[in-house]
């Protein structure tokens, strides 16, 4: 191929390149045209041709620096806001309306909408069931969008309204601090003292989902009773944040007696794709499955306390 | 209790109504930026407008690389006695959107790999497979198991004299060890669009007909 062949050639790629975005893959095309060009003394108009060409990787460049600049998470129309929130927030059979409208301001915020979620979780720290929770994924909301000052005062103006108990008071500020230092940010003693004591290592029952890994299966180590000494493992088929769902076959007698709603389990094992963990959990629930091909086992929902 | 306890979207799981005998899974297209997804979904939303049950939703940016997905809902009508309907998503290929691609992902039960016949764009496939592979295992699946079609796009572009990957090629970098079916395509013209789709269609029913144990 001759040069100006070649020349023609790359040119063309590199266009081709342009019209499909590839910024990077056309920009070397044009660098390789330049270099060939700078090597050559005896074509005409030489200085023009590169003069062109470069003009043309500059417009590049600039785009290439829009394209990098741009937002990974940018706010988005109401209209995608809802598509996002029904597309992407996992159904889950018996929670109340309260509770699955923590769940999609959660969805919105893992979708960088920050702004959304937390006009969400500040209508919903209102509704007593859920108000921890929102606070709690409030909290996190204004640390994304550097608003730390608001931050404070809003978690203290819904403390004057009386949105929590004092207990969830001090659990919320004690989150508060640690989500401050995290981003390292000093709160201070901006926060009042609650008036009431706070044991620390307080279990997050609530669902801040996106600290929760994903648990694939849990073994739980009986320390004492009728299954002291045993190890079972079960395989997770649904998780939610930290509840996770099992299902326990009809068989397993003695294991579904020592589940039974309301007990505390201090020895499990849970494993994730990255690691095990070691942890606490409480059964939640524990009901016969009326229909389907699992008819007959149970459905256990257990809440990750500590791991 | 209408909805068998399988019935949840979990992490990877169709959602079955058994009382209703309803099926609704997940297809994603995958693949580096700028291969060609959206480009696919497009073509489905036209040629296949039968099935497709609602608008395409397209969330992209300015230079029209999709920011966060585009979505499109179609059914597919009885399929032993029960009612199948499927919602189609593409992630957003490009690097800086990794952390959205892994959320789309999430729940899925089959996937559509999108490949770049274009030569310069050989090591994003590999990278983008790569990462197809991790986000999978990190929702504790494995892409040797999931329902999986590879295509590669773009083979209009041999006729520009723009230097292209041969087949083979391909095969031996994306496909040596998956060994699933391979398509070649055109999403702009539409040829093998419609191939790549259906067959990635019928290894997901038969997983989820296994899975689920859905018979009449
Ligand atoms: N010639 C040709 N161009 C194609 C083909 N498929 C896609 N393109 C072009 O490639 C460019 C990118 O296509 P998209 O469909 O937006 O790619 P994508 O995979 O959705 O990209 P991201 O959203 O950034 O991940 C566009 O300019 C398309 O016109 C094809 O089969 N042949
Ligand atoms: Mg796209």
């Amino acid at each position: 191929m001759n040069i100006k062949e070649r020349v023609r050639s790359l040119l063309k790629e590199a266009e081709l390149y342009k019209d499909q975005r590839l910024l990077k893959e056309a920009r070397k095309k044009y660098t390789d045209v330049i270099e060939i060009l700078e090597q050559q003394s005896r074509i005409q108009n030489r200085d023009a041709l590169i003069a062109a060409v470069e003009k043309k990787r500059d417009s590049l460049d600039t785009a290439i620096i829009k394209w990098d600049q741009s937002r990974v998470n940018p706010e988005v129309s109401g209209k995608v806001q809802n598509l996002i929130k029904r597309l992407f927030t996992a159904s889950e059979e018996g929670i109340s309306d309260e509770e699955n409208g923590i769940n999609e301001a959660i969805t919105l915020a893992k979708f960088g909408q920050y702004r959304q979620a937390l006009e969400e979780f500040s209508r919903l720290v209102h509704l007593p069931i859920v108000c921890a929770s929102a606070a709690k994924n409030a909290i996190k909301c204004y640390l994304e969008l550097s608003e730390s000052d608001e931050c404070i005062e809003a978690v203290k103006g819904w403390w004057q309204d009386c949105c929590f108990t004092p207990e969830q008071y001090a659990s919320i500020t004690h989150f508060m601090q640690s989500a401050f230092e995290k981003s390292g940010l000093d709160l201070g003693d901006a926060m009042a003292e609650p008036q009431v004591g706070f044991a620390g290592g307080e279990d997050f029952t609530a669902p801040i989902d996106d600290d929760i890994i994903d648990i694939t299966s849990i073994g739980i180590n009986f320390q004492s009773g009728p299954m002291e000494g045993q190890h079972v493992e079960i395989d997770v088929s649904f998780q939610s944040g930290s509840l996770l769902s099992l299902i326990v076959a009809s068989s397993e007698k003695a294991l579904l007696q020592l589940l039974l709603k309301g007990t505390a389990i201090h020895d499990v094992d849970f494993y994730s794709p990255i690691a095990i963990f070691k942890g606490a959990a409480v059964v939640e629930s524990n009901t016969g499955i009326l229909s389907g091909p699992k008819k007959g086992d149970f459905s256990l929902d257990i809440r990750i306390n500590s791991i | 209790m209408g909805v068998a306890h399988l019935s949840q979207r979990g992490k990877f799981m169709a959602i079955f109504n058994i009382q209703k005998r309803e099926i609704e899974c997940k297809i994603v297209y995958y693949g580096p930026g700028r291969c060609g997804k959206t480009t696919n979904l497009e073509y489905v939303f036209k040629a296949f407008k039968r099935q497709v049950t609602g608008e395409m939703v397209s969330v992209d940016t300015e230079g029209d690389s999709t920011l966060f997905f585009d979505f499109l809902p179609m059914g597919l009508g009885k399929i032993n006695g029960c009612d199948v309907r499927v919602q189609i998503f593409t992630v957003p290929g490009q690097q800086k959107y990794s952390s959205t691609r892994k959320l789309v992902l999430k729940g899925l039960d089959g996937v559509v790999f999108v490949a770049d016949s274009l030569a310069v764009r050989r090591e994003k496939n590999l990278i983008s497979l790569k990462d197809l592979q991790q986000n999978l295992k990190e929702y504790g699946q494995s892409i040797t198991r999931i329902p999986l079609v590879l295509q590669y796009n773009k083979r209009d572009l041999a006729d520009e004299g723009v230097p292209i990957m041969s087949v083979e090629q391909m095969e031996r970098d994306l496909n040596r060890q998956l060994k699933v079916t391979s398509f070649e395509a055109s999403a702009t013209k539409g040829t093998g669009v419609g191939k790549t789709l259906q067959e990635c269609l019928k290894l997901t029913l038969i997983s989820l007909h296994k899975e689920l144990q859905w018979s009449k």
